[in-house]
């Protein structure tokens, strides 16, 4: 016994002597260290899912990029008393309330540099992961070019679009630009911001790196748009040619990603436009977010944030559920409409659980893929379509660009008699944006990069108009990385 | 065990005949003050290894030379010799320590006489907390131990408190002290994710025999790593030698809301509601009727009734709380074998709807002399307890029902007129907080054991060995379940949740302990090693679409939502050792240390040594003193040492990928991102205290005296270090950053009356405290937006000053930063209001006892600490929101010239050019001073002449009251729910009786 007892002892005093080290170690079971979780391509797959499920929060793609614009323009009216507050003060355009997606963009970037500057560096990739290989990386590459894009048309001027006059005056500052990843607490340095033609430098060489790399796989039609696809780049880069001012380039690129050899979307038939909405995929997108409702809309996430919430009447929507909905379809909006067009079917009027005041209700989101959930549509035919006329009449073919938009509208059902053949194509156009695209969020950037004053709708007595040369036109740099580093710096006023 | 004992007998005898010239002596050993008979008092004969124990009728019997000496002595009393000669019956009447200064003190590790003591710690006996109706022990040391903060987070029963050691000196490190029951280091905390239950709620309140307090960092500075906000060691009650005692008691009793808000009835409340209308749009240049008629609307959609009913809400959310109580005990023991076992069963419905707490414990208490040099002792414990209530995360409607039903406007019903629930409501999108607290489903089980086992064996004289294994185990499982026919499950068809969880944290402990005395020298080491794990996992699974609220487990759902399993815990190692010596008992010396690593340390920085020294001076032994005697204790002490605080986070030193969310389709496939940057600098932060102490007694102790001040100074604070966003993180966590917190505790006894049939004893304990952050890292001066700012309090709370109310228009004023009034004052304007630190605190207890009755009550205080009034920038809108209002807002700004405090009523409650009335200001900031008659306790003991007729020697009846009465100021919940108060389930007030019998 008591020897038992000087072994016990004597082996406890040298167990803390010799394994002190060792003892004192308890791995995680719910992550992984770096080496482990970028071991391989199926590695940086779930990276990129990662960035995908990141583009699906409210605050980004979720949400805000889909309806905001619409918020801080003309298109909504928001009751904030039915809207539980909810885009009360962007709809009156109020200091700070404003796009934010910052933090969640840069997180995306991150992760993107992860993939892009480590994925071709993996040692003994098997053959039959070679094409996953180039695939996680050309959407990586369209992914990051994409997040910039965003970066810079929320916190930027477009580079034709400086002003010359007012406090913004030849403000050409942009994103920061980082390329590699942040692995140590050391790459973390402070940068400052480079300039609009420096970004979307990078923006342009990341998308044709993808384009590149997604050719290198040959072409073949997407069994669904909810991943970047060749066509999806191809009208990215359309889109930031058109934001540069070079349309011929950018006509170039919308011919493309309209190809029926690689495109999962086309044009839907005259009649089908509302019901559209309600099918998933919408046969119109070239990229497309997906949410599965039992699991990523799951518990109050849906009722307090969603789609749905914000723009469906409380209780007298088609559900009869709860909502926040105050986001209501602007009296100058309902004018543009014809009572013909198949459009005009997506708007309905309707009092709520709570007001016996009726509003014009949007029906973009109607719950199409389960209770509060909509897919977000980030690009769609009819927008590529648009985006080619406007190109075009951007280059004085203004037949061209009409016969765009009498095909586009045929196919809503919508007359064709008057639109233009002149230069007042160019205004018919952006009208015409609004009727195809409200309230998925394109507004604001439309107005903002052509420059023009951001009109309010009557229905809102003290918002007030925003000239394209005021300050709320970029939105504020969260304070903190201000406070963090001044040289950045902050857009001017904030 | 027989066999044992007979063999004993056997040697005995062997051994008598050997010695033939011995010969029996009998004896009885008393108590001087009382003549009552010892038991347990030990008999030995001077020299040799023969001795005895008395019984229980204090009786003893041994074998004695007539030249040998006895020595008499038991624990607490003066030992006495007696020459043997020629009698053969020796009584001895033993004198208590005159003192009272032999009672013991556990200390960790140990336990060391109170009269040796030189750090600063606090006791609080059992006897204090027995038979009242609170779950846990933690609620036990409210007001009783000065320099001990305890409040309570939520009046659910078994619920949560937050206990705060000498104020807090940390910003992102725990506050909360290190729990030890019986050498079982415990976790703190809640263990369910549905309602509010207490980790220490498992074990048994009648269980306790003391609760010791290590307040400085000398005496915690044996804990290491996990010391820095003090320990608090529990020691169950072990069985004594002699007959066995068997107690039983019951409690029965009710509680009742603490509710302090007069809220508006439902006519009132609309009248208020229009004005708020007509006001808004009068200013907007429109009339008043249109004003109305959009107040109307709004409020009631289908058209206004002619006559508006009135719902009260917190009525139909309350109920009048039960407790039950019943406990048995039979302890006891002979000179080889001590037990104590005991079980209870409580049962308690709160106060509000659905609420309840049941709990059922069994405890052993086993200790065993295998031989003269080899005992083990186990103590086994085993809890089960079921607990449903209300959420402890905030939601004004779906989670919490107190809030929630404060703010629900009057005109809503409760039932539509066919006795389903109304759905539709104004102002609370929708909520019913009655139906969701009777058809939500919020489940929490636990069983737990707290249990250890030890091994002790004596290796030779004043050496022994120490093998210690403890666990504290507890498996929980939640439901939760929300049928369809509530608003935010509607759309899903009902959605449940159930999530199994499993804690294991187990200590093992190897320690020598050696005792020398040579001449006046008093010499002990202690050695040792301890290893401790703890791990905690979870399973989840959630689910959508129930057939029928019947069926509430997610296996009755059509579609699974998720499942999910995590994994977490840490490690702790360390080598620890503590010396004593004293020198006549006069001068005092004492230290500790600990080389203690931790899992949640960096590569860099695994291992660190904590320390702690302390020395007293017993002045009052000294020749001089002798002179003096109206003093009777006089002790000087002082101590510094170092301990630490741990990160929080398990694995925050680590770099890692974890999960990163799902996309996909068809095929959700599962992400990974960087999560976090690899951190092996990071470690603990350092916390050195300094105390000095002193202890007075007079007039043989009548009156006791102690007073410690302390400083303690906490460096290398863990604080986030932000990164530019732009690198994809927020920020990293490092050691910088430096705050201290410096005090004084006074705690006074008093024997006020000591008369034959009347007693009074008092004791009142105060304790003031201040702490400052001296330095923050990054070069920062403030963080989390001024809450903590250097060279102030730490939980400052800075905001906008409040100016009252227009005469002229009935705006809200504010300070701007040079003191003039604004309407919209802008974030520069802010301004320190106060901070949420109490100046002082501490609790007076009173005991009175006549003949069998005993009164004894405790009041409990703090003062000088702000608070936010949350609730209040709801029910104090004048109506400008559609949630009820408080009867002070009948008084708001009408005319021009009129001074009130309440703003006039403005629908939206921003009116063009000012802040909303419900931006924080110090409007909404009060202090949140009280008196609080926590406890009252009215017993009586029933005669023993009438007792002993029925054979039950002790029977005594009680009546307890707890949070009788409460005196504050204070407009919020509950005073003693200091900072945020939204959510908060108020302490009831409980009035309970009982009975206990003891044979």
């Amino acid at each position: 016994m008591k020897n038992k007892l000087y072994i016990c002892a004597v082996v406890a005093l040298m167990i803390a002597a010799t394994g002190c080290e060792k003892i004192v170690v308890l791995e995680p079971k719910n992550s992984i260290t770096p080496e482990v979780a970028l071991g391989d391509v199926d590695g940086y797959q779930s990276v990129l899912i990662s960035v995908y499920d990141r583009m699906q929060s409210y605050g980004y793609y979720g949400r805000d990029m889909a309806l905001m614009g619409d918020a801080l323009t003309d298109n909504i009216f928001t009751v904030a008393a039915q809207a539980g507050n909810r885009y009360a003060t962007v709809n009156l355009n109020t200091r700070n309330a404003h796009y934010g997606i910052w933090s969640n963009a840069y997180s995306c970037v991150n992760e993107l540099n992860n993939i892009i500057s480590g994925i071709d560096n993996l040692p003994n990739v098997p053959a039959s992961k070679k094409a996953l290989q180039t695939r996680v990386k050309a959407e990586a590459l369209a992914l990051r070019g994409l997040v910039y894009f965003d970066i810079a048309r929320v916190y930027g001027y477009e580079p034709t679009k400086v002003p010359t006059t007012g406090t913004n005056a030849n403000f050409n500052k942009s994103a920061v630009l980082r390329l590699t990843p942040t692995k140590l607490a050391t790459d973390a340095d402070l940068k400052p911001r480079s300039t609009i033609v420096e970004v979307y430098n990078s923006i342009e060489k990341d998308l044709l790196a993808s384009i590149a790399a997604f050719t290198s796989l040959g072409a073949s039609v997407p069994t669904n748009p909810y991943r970047v696809t060749q066509s999806a780049t191809h009208a990215m880069l359309g889109k930031v040619y058109l934001y540069w001012g070079k349309d011929a380039l950018a006509v170039q690129e919308f011919d493309k990603a309209m190809a029926p050899a690689i495109s999962f979307a086309k044009l839907s038939t005259a009649g089908n436009a509302a019901s559209d909405f309600k099918k998933v995929p919408h046969p119109e997108s070239l990229f497309e977010l997906n949410y599965v409702q039992s699991v990523e809309v799951v518990g109050v996430t849906g009722s307090n944030d969603g789609l749905f919430t914000y723009t469906q009447p409380t209780t007298t929507n088609a559900s009869n559920v709860a909502t926040f909905g105050g986001q209501t379809v602007s009296n100058e909006l309902l004018a543009l409409f014809e009572t013909t067009d198949d459009r005009r079917a997506l708007i309905f009027n309707s009092r709520t659980g709570t007001t016996s005041t009726t509003y014009n209700w949007a029906n973009k989101y109607p719950g199409s893929n389960g209770a509060y959930t909509d897919n977000v549509k980030i690009i769609r035919f009819s927008d590529v379509l648009l985006m080619k006329a406007e190109a075009l009449a951007n280059q004085g073919l203004y037949a061209d660009a009409a016969a765009i938009v009498v095909q586009l509208r045929t196919n809503r059902n919508a007359t064709v008699v008057g639109v233009p053949v002149t230069i007042a194509i160019i205004d018919y156009i952006q009208d015409e944006r609004r009727r195809e695209l409200f309230f998925e969020g394109h507004r604001w950037f439309d107005l903002k990069r052509l420059g023009r004053t951001i009109t309010k709708p009557a229905q809102a007595p003290s918002a007030s108009a925003l000239l394209a040369t005021d300050y709320r036109i970029l939105a504020p740099i969260p304070s903190g990385e201000i406070s963090l580093n001044p040289a950045l710096p902050q857009n001017p006023s904030y | 065990m027989k066999k044992l004992l007979l063999s004993v007998v056997v040697f005995l005898m062997v051994a008598i005949t050997a010695i033939a010239q011995e010969r029996v002596i009998t004896g009885t050993v008393t108590s001087a003050e009382d003549n009552k008979p010892l038991p347990g008092a030990s008999v030995k004969v001077k020299g040799t290894k023969t001795g005895v124990s008395t019984g229980a009728d204090g009786k003893y019997t041994l074998k004695a030379a007539s030249n040998a000496t006895l020595e008499f002595s038991s624990l607490g009393f003066v030992a006495q010799s007696k020459n043997v000669g020629a009698a053969s019956s020796i009584n001895v009447a033993l004198a208590s320590d005159a003192k009272s200064l032999g009672e013991v003190v556990v200390t960790g590790y140990g336990v060391t006489k109170k009269r040796e003591v030189t750090g600063s710690i606090s006791q609080i006996k059992g006897d204090a907390f027995l038979d009242q109706p609170i779950q846990s022990f933690d609620k036990a040391l409210q007001g009783r131990a000065a320099g001990v903060q305890v409040n309570s987070t939520s009046g659910q029963p078994g619920g949560g408190i937050s206990v705060n050691i000498r104020g807090t000196a940390t910003i992102n490190g725990s506050t909360q002290p290190l729990y030890i029951v019986d050498g079982v280091q415990m976790n703190s905390g809640g263990l369910s994710g549905q309602t509010s239950v207490n980790t220490l709620a498992s074990i048994n309140p009648n269980d306790i025999e003391s609760i010791e307090i290590l307040k400085d960092a000398a005496s915690a500075a044996i804990y290491g790593s996990l010391a820095g906000n003090g320990v608090v060691l529990i020691t169950t009650k072990k069985g004594k030698q002699g007959k066995s005692i068997i107690r039983a008691s019951a409690q029965m009793g009710i509680a009742k809301q603490y509710n302090p808000y007069e809220l508006l009835d439902a006519e009132a409340w609309y009248k208020l509601r229009l004005e708020s209308y007509q006001n808004q749009y009068e200013r907007a240049g429109l009339s008043a009727a249109a004003g109305a008629a959009a107040g109307a609307a709004a409020t009631f959609p289908n058209g206004v009734p002619s006559v508006i009913d009135n719902f009260n809400w917190i009525d139909a959310v309350s109920q009048t709380g039960k407790n039950n109580q019943y406990d048995v005990s039979v302890s006891g023991g002979d000179q080889k074998t001590k037990f104590f076992i005991s079980g209870s069963y409580n049962n308690n419905d709160g106060t509000i709807l659905t609420s309840n707490f049941k709990r059922g414990t069994l405890r052993a208490n086993l200790d065993h002399n295998v031989s003269d040099k080899f005992n083990i002792s186990a103590s086994l414990s085993l809890a089960a307890n079921k607990s449903k209530g209300p959420s402890t995360s905030s939601g004004f409607f779906t989670n919490t029902p107190f809030t929630g039903v404060i703010l629900t406007a009057p005109v809503n019903k409760i039932y539509n007129a066919d006795g389903t629930f109304n759905t539709v409501f104004v102002g609370t999108n929708n909520q019913n907080s009655v139906q969701n607290l009777t058809q939500e489903i919020r489940n929490a089980g636990t069983f737990q054991t707290v249990s250890n086992l030890a091994f002790t064996y004596k290796v030779m004289p004043g050496l022994t060995a120490k093998v210690f294994g403890g666990v504290d185990f507890s498996d929980v499982s939640d439901l939760n379940y929300r049928p369809a026919t509530l608003s935010a499950a509607a759309a899903t068809v009902g959605s449940g949740s159930e999530t199994f969880r499993r804690n294991i944290n187990y200590t093992t402990t190897g320690t020598l302990t050696y005792a020398k005395t040579i001449g006046s020298h008093n010499f002990s080491a202690l050695g040792g090693f301890e290893f401790r794990e703890v791990t905690g996992t979870t399973l989840s699974a959630t689910a959508q679409g129930f057939a029928s609220p019947l069926l509430p487990l997610v296996s009755n759902a059509s579609t699974p939502t998720g499942s999910s399993s995590t994994f977490t815990g840490y490690r702790t190692s360390g080598l620890l050792g503590n010396v004593k010596y004293d020198y006549k008992g006069k001068y005092l010396f004492s230290g500790n240390v600990r080389y203690d690593g931790s899992s949640r340390f960096g590569a860099n920085q695994k291992f660190g040594l904590f320390y702690g020294v302390s020395g007293g001076w017993r002045v009052i032994s000294e020749d001089f003193m002798k002179n003096l005697t109206y003093v009777s204790d006089l002790k000087l002490r002082a101590s510094y040492g170092e301990t630490g605080v741990q990160p929080t986070d398990n694995f925050g030193v680590l770099a890692l990928y974890g999960n990163g969310g799902q996309y996909g389709n068809p095929g959700l496939a599962g992400g990974l991102r960087p999560s976090q940057l690899p951190n092996p600098d990071l470690t603990w932060e350092r916390s050195k205290q300094i105390n000095f102490g002193l202890d007075l007694g007079f007039l043989k102790n009548r009156i006791t005296l102690a007073v410690d001040v302390y400083r303690k100074t906490n460096s290398d604070l863990i604080l986030a270090r932000t990164l530019p966003g732009d690198s994809g993180f927020g920020s990293i966590n490092e050691n910088a950053g430096k705050a201290k917190t410096e005090g004084i505790d006074i705690d006074l006894n008093t024997v006020n009356f000591d008369g034959k049939d009347f007693k009074w004893t008092t004791n009142f304990n105060i304790a003031f405290n201040r702490n400052e952050l001296l330095q923050l890292n990054n070069g920062l001066t403030n963080i989390s937006d001024f809450f903590y700012t250097v060279g102030m309090p730490l939980y400052q709370i800075f905001t906008y000053k409040y100016a009252g109310v227009n005469p002229a228009d009935g705006r809200v004023m504010y300070y701007d930063k040079n003191q003039n009034i604004t309407y919209s004052p802008t974030l520069t304007d802010r301004q320190y209001i106060g901070d949420q630190n109490p100046d002082f605190f501490g609790g007076l207890t009173n005991t009175l006892s006549y003949k069998g009755f005993t009164l004894d009550f405790l009041l409990q205080y703090q003062y000088g600490n702000s608070s936010y009034l949350q609730t209040a920038q709801y029910t104090e809108m004048s109506a400008g929101i559609a949630n009820n209002q408080v009867v002070s807002q009948l008084s708001r700004w009408t005319t021009p010239g009129q001074l009130t405090a309440v703003p006039r009523a403005y629908n939206t409650l921003a009116e063009p050019g000012s802040l909303s009335q419900q931006t924080l200001s110090s409007r909404f900031v009060e202090k949140a001073s009280y008196i609080r008659l926590k406890q009252a306790n009215l017993s009586y003991r029933i005669p023993e002449k009438i007792t002993q007729k029925i054979k039950i020697p002790n029977i005594s009846v009680s009546l307890q009251g707890l949070n009788l009465l409460t005196f504050t100021n204070y407009r919020g919940d509950d005073p003693e729910n200091s900072g945020n108060n939204l959510n908060f389930y108020p302490n009831p007030r409980t009035i309970s009786g009982g009975i206990s019998v003891q044979f």
